[in-house]
């Protein structure tokens, strides 16, 4: 039956449905069926959160996850052994680190366009700075360390002496900017737009502190006999516990929705491997610390503990900025708290 | 502008941002790329504005609603407007970013919008990160200070 001429340019209708089939299909959701009429359909459909047509209110950030690599080995001065291991775990996590960025920044020479300026402003700019100071520090202490490895065999000449005398100083040096290259990940992620580590901005660096020193304590369990890591137990031990910690503070005091990527998918399957990791690396570290295989297995833990925490808080971020739910939410509640407060003139919508 | 780690980024007189122009950049040589796959802020057409044109997009506006001007008068105009809408009972109109005093200070280009801004892909209040990051430096350094002194207790356990 045709009531209008303009039918015939109607495209046919989906085939299968309604009568003269002689099958009965099932419904496939919510909406189909009933173009023909046979029964009542929705004009307007379920109201539900959105945003313009879901596309995210904020950009994903374009980093790949090799900045998490930037956790450095903490810089220690016991042993010689200890000492030694140290620092070329220290050069090799921070060259590693180095690479991955100088990969993320896709052309070598725009990490020197970067030190081409100090910005506090800018906590990448900040950051390259601390990378590079570290690195020179590290780098000095491992080459040193290189030198008498192989025997003083080094093309040094004159300079081995000079390197002797700046060993100490340097490792110092790279000591004292480590444990900020450990944190900076921390201020550049919660420096975003990117709601799950905007709104963690408290606490981030407490957790990357704290994994930090874990990782780099269970590294030292790993490389070095048992008899000279008592500090790195230790360490160990006080990294787990910051770790903890701040995670579960971290938890709480976040908006319960932009703290919802850190609990649910893949980030939160590795966060929560991360804890058990880092519980048992802890107590594996306290009860049989002293003996070398329980040392290296709880280290290599701890270690795995640590990168899963990084990659684990970096992917709940970019999963909060790809749904735009974990944007809007938590800025509206934030919202609504300050008008429930009684500060009304703060509102980025105006009635004129 | 604040956040840019290569320090290109500069305010010009007319009070657009943009990257600092290459050394020996003439007047409407501005490369028009829109889309290199990288981060590319909006220029309100520099090019154009040198030679006393409108933005295209405002320029090419069907229904005039993309207005280039001072910001002062804009803001003016927008006010007049949604009082307009508002005597006609269109009470839902609203302004985004006509407040100084919002997390962001204000945007540079001002919205009338007719539902919540989240339906316009806006978000409801935002707030610059980097508003917060003297706070946030301060805490990292309590971090990194915690960190040190883990490290120190460490070693001190260790000796007596």
């Amino acid at each position: 039956m045709t009531t209008s001429e303009y039918d015939s340019l109607r495209p046919p209708e989906p085939a299968g449905r309604g009568r003269g089939n002689g099958r009965r299909r099932r419904r496939t959701g919510p909406g189909a069926g009933g173009a023909d009429g046979s029964r009542e359909m929705p004009m307007v459909p379920e109201a539900e959160f959105t945003s313009y047509y879901g596309r995210p209110v904020v950009k994903p950030a374009p980093w790949g996850p090799e900045i998490g690599l930037l956790a450095a080995g903490g810089q220690l001065t016991g042993q010689d052994t200890l000492r030694r291991n140290c620092r070329l775990a220290a050069i090799s996590a921070v060259g590693l680190g180095a690479v991955a960025l100088v990969h993320d920044l896709g052309r070598p020479e725009r990490f020197l366009n970067m030190l081409r300026t100090f910005k506090l402003t800018s906590p990448m700019s900040v950051g390259s700075w601390i990378l590079s100071a570290f690195s020179a520090g590290a780098g000095v202490a491992a080459a040193a360390e290189v030198d008498r490895m192989t025997g003083e065999r080094l093309p040094l000449g004159p300079l081995r002496r000079v390197l002797r005398t700046v060993e100490g100083p340097a490792g110092l040096e790279a000591a004292a900017f480590a444990p900020l290259l450990a944190v900076y990940t921390a201020v550049l992620l919660g420096d975003t737009s990117t709601p799950t580590w905007n709104h963690a901005h408290e606490e981030l660096p407490f957790v990357f502190a704290s994994s930090a020193s874990l990782a780099s304590a269970g590294l030292a369990m790993v490389t070095t006999p048992v008899a000279e890591t008592a500090p790195a137990r230790k360490l160990a031990v006080l990294g787990v516990i910051g770790d903890l910690l701040a995670t579960r503070v971290m938890h709480r005091r976040m908006d319960p929705v932009a703290a919802e990527p850190l609990h649910t998918g893949r980030p939160g399957q590795m966060l929560r491997l991360s804890e058990a990791l880092a519980v048992a690396g802890g107590i594996g570290t306290l009860l049989g610390g002293r003996r070398r295989s329980i040392a290296v297995a709880s280290g290599l833990a701890l270690v795995a503990a640590s990168a899963l925490t990084r990659f684990g808080i970096f992917e709940a971020g970019i999963a909060s900025a790809k749904d735009p739910r974990y944007t809007i939410e938590p800025q509206k509640r934030r919202l609504a708290a300050r008008r429930a407060a009684g500060v009304t003139d703060d509102s980025i919508t105006t009635a004129g | 502008m604040a956040g840019c780690p290569f320090g290109v980024i500069e305010r010009r007189r007319d009070g657009t941002a943009a990257p600092k122009g290459k050394r020996g950049e003439r007047k409407g040589e501005q490369p028009d790329v829109p889309n290199l796959g990288v981060a590319q802020k909006c220029t309100l057409c520099y090019d154009r504005i040198v030679d006393d044109q409108t933005p295209a997009c405002a320029k090419t506006c069907p229904t005039t609603s993309i207005k280039y001007g001072d910001h002062v008068d804009l803001v003016a105009l927008a006010r007049e407007r949604v009082a307009e809408l508002h005597d006609q009972g269109r009470t839902e109109a609203r302004l985004y970013g006509a407040n100084e005093l919002d997390g962001v200070g204000g945007t540079g280009s001002v919205f009338l919008l007719l539902d919540e801004p989240e339906v316009y892909g806006l978000p409801p209040d935002p707030r610059v990160p980097t508003a917060d990051l003297p706070q946030m430096y301060k805490l990292a350094g309590l971090a990194a200070g915690g960190m040190i002194a883990a490290a120190v207790l460490s070693f001190l356990g260790r000796r007596s």
